[in-house]
């Protein structure tokens, strides 16, 4: 009895040992991983900085304060006169300091020097704001695969006075720099595929340069042994904790001649000017076309975005589409769907627009949400049919908005990304969905390309809903032709049998119907395209 | 002390039931993909299987290939093994991981965790 006892106190004494030696195991790889996780950079989007309230109450109160100056007389007026490119805002972390640096833009900007404003926020407070200006002595690479520069030069800097927004200029300030620099191919700013490629290969590639900037002196350049430190980062921004992390962003072409145009480069001058900066970042066109003319991007995106549906200026000139869209409106199915998207709060905004280079064989596409804005687009090479089929595509297209919206809901994420919990309450909130998904996307065997979940449910499920919308829409035909119309686009995809009525990947439901309906229903629709007056 | 020996004898067994198991995949630089992002990385890998590395919340590391071989399976035998789990919840039984190789000896191991996407867009 007494060994027996003994036993249990060995084996329960070494399991105990087990587990102490495994947990030690794990924090010794978290620490190895923190270590090269030193600085962590992201290139990250508008939407992600308004969630930073710090971040963008100061951007508020710079802006004000901009608005203030630039009424007065004061001398310095024009430091303030710049506009933020949001098109590349990198995030850069170094322990619990956070540095946000922007590209500004001024009216008069001149081609030999840009600016970037650096914002330090620690503890979502923001610690010190700076204007940096960098003026190239070698002329600047643009490196597209790394969306970065090469940068070797002078640097000037200006520090904002953060508890009254205003620009400190009494005294000469100086401040350490960190810039993070890629040796890989030749030395330059690291960007973000550095920082990718660093964690993937730790090959030593990114290293820092510390600078000391004053508002009227400072050099930048990388050493000539740059990189060549072994793992991790030479010279690393560890010891000074006051130094500011940031990285140049700004591209400028004293000849004004680039081997290759910028992205979004629209006038080709091989510079982004605030209009082509606005649209690369991703806002709509009536954003940019109002943001030129007030000089108030957030303000124009404020007024845009209180709307929670867009028409696109492409689709409201189109006559067709606007007609058959104001017909539509009227038809209380499709004003349903609609007003989902017109609620106050709403998870996602629709915008309708028309494009005429879609597929040929493609009549209009819906777009998962991105930003949570679902897109509807409509092929204007494909409107030469009868309203009621134009119609017909109206709804559809719709249906696919409102699947999005519901997965969106559940998805909360600025797109559809579910995790494995928000797939279970995907199966509890909307099983149909889930089912639908489970069957034609998610779980199908390797080598079958099933047709897509949404057309699978919408030919079994929603034809009912797509017929009464074309009553409300014209209640003048043969109930044989909504039947028919409401089969549109719900047949299937791939290769056309007409022998058959089928596709290469048709839809259960449509493999379901009777061969000789099948072409009935085919026979129906060509006869009703063909025979009736095209939409106008 | 009878008790004591089965609460520690019991709470072990707890700590290890609770454990979840390692799954590591092989990452195919001739067939499967990575989408970059700003703040996150999509891993599709095997048939269609998307995995999400978020640079906040996930680690990578260097190892060698030794080190993680014993949980090294391929999405082909993972689902198979969960063929009759029709529930996704058993995702959660897992830690996932992916090993892109760099050499012969080792690469980069990334800690992810499964998602479900849906299609980018649907063309009428």
């Amino acid at each position: 009895m007494k060994n027996r006892k003994t036993n249990f106190i060995k084996l329960g004494i070494l399991l105990f040992g087990i587990s102490v030696f495994l947990l030690n195991c794990q924090k010794e790889e978290t620490q190895t991983l923190n270590q090269q996780n030193l600085w962590k950079v992201n290139d990250i989007t508008k939407n992600e900085l308004d969630n930073k309230s710090e971040i963008k109450s100061f951007l508020q109160e710079l802006k004000t304060k901009k608005n203030v100056k630039n009424t007065s007389k004061k001398e310095n007026d024009s430091s303030y006169n710049f506009i933020i490119d949001y098109s590349t805002i990198r995030e850069i972390q170094v322990e619990n300091i956070k540095s946000y640096t922007f590209k500004i833009i001024r009216e008069n900007s001149s081609k030999s020097y840009f600016e970037n404003l650096v914002i330090i926020s620690s503890n979502n407070q923001i610690q010190n704001a700076y204007l940096i200006k960098y003026t190239p002595k070698k002329e600047i690479v643009y490196i597209e695969d790394h969306n970065t520069i090469s940068f070797e030069g002078k640097v000037n800097l200006t520090k904002i006075n953060i508890a009254n927004v205003n620009y400190n200029r009494k005294s000469t300030y100086c401040t350490d720099v960190w810039v993070p620099y890629c040796s890989w191919d030749y030395p330059h700013v690291a960007g973000l595929d550095c920082f990718v490629q660093q964690a993937i290969h730790q090959d030593g590639r990114i290293y820092s340069v510390l600078a000391t900037i004053c508002e009227d002196d400072g050099f930048l350049e990388p050493p000539v042994d740059a990189g060549h430190g072994g793992p991790g980062f030479g010279g690393g921004p560890g010891g000074d904790g006051n130094a500011v992390p940031t990285s140049p962003i700004g591209i400028t072409n004293q000849d004004n001649k680039c081997e290759e145009t910028p992205k979004g480069d629209l006038n080709g001058d091989c510079m982004l000017d605030y209009y082509e900066a606005c649209l690369l970042n991703g806002n709509p066109q009536e954003v940019c076309d109002c943001a030129v003319v007030s000089n108030d991007l957030n303000e124009c995106i404020d007024d845009y975005f209180d709307e929670q549906i867009f028409v696109d200026e492409s689709f409201k000139n189109n006559t067709c589409l606007k007609s058959v869209y104001d017909k539509m409106g009227k038809a209380s199915k499709f004003k349903e769907y609609l007003q989902n998207f017109e609620a106050e709060f709403s998870v996602a905004h629709l915008r309708f627009s028309s494009s005429t280079s879609l597929p040929t064989n493609t009549n209009a596409e819906t777009s998962a949400p991105q930003n949570y804005l679902i897109s509807i687009t409509f092929n204007e090479n494909r409107l030469t049919r009868p309203s009621l089929s134009i119609a017909r595509t109206m709804i559809n297209e719709i249906i696919h908005a409102e699947i999005f919206r519901k997965l969106l809901s559940v998805a909360q994420h600025p797109s559809i990304q579910l995790n494995t919990n928000q797939v279970l309450q995907l199966r509890n909130d909307y099983p149909g969905l889930y089912d639908y998904y489970m069957r034609w996307k998610w779980n199908v065997p390797q080598g079958q390309t099933p047709s897509s979940p949404q057309h699978e449910a919408m030919a079994e499920h929603y034809r009912k809903i797509i017929k009464q919308a074309l009553k409300e829409f014209d209640g003048s035909q043969p109930e044989q032709i909504y039947d028919a119309l409401s089969w549109t686009g719900l047949m299937g995809s791939g290769t056309f049998n007409s022998t058959t009525g089928l596709y290469a990947n048709s839809t259960k439901a449509w493999i379901n119907i009777p061969q000789n309906q099948r072409l009935d229903i085919l026979n129906t629709i060509s006869l009703f395209n063909t025979n009736n007056p095209k939409c106008k | 002390m009878k008790k004591i020996i089965y609460f520690l004898i019991l709470t072990s067994f707890s700590f290890y039931a609770q454990k979840k198991e390692k799954i590591v995949f092989l990452f195919d630089q001739n067939k499967d993909s990575i989408i970059l992002k700003n703040n996150y990385r999509i891993y599709t890998i095997g048939n269609n299987q998307t995995f999400k590395y978020s640079v906040k919340k996930h680690k990578e590391i260097n190892v060698t290939y030794e080190k993680i071989k014993k949980h090294v399976v391929s999405t082909h035998d993972f689902l198979k093994k969960n063929k009759f789990k029709k529930d996704p919840k058993y995702y959660n039984e897992y830690l996932f991981y992916i090993f892109i190789r760099n050499n012969y000896k080792s690469g980069c191991l990334v800690e992810v965790e499964k998602i479900w996407l849906v299609e980018s867009k649907i063309a009428d």
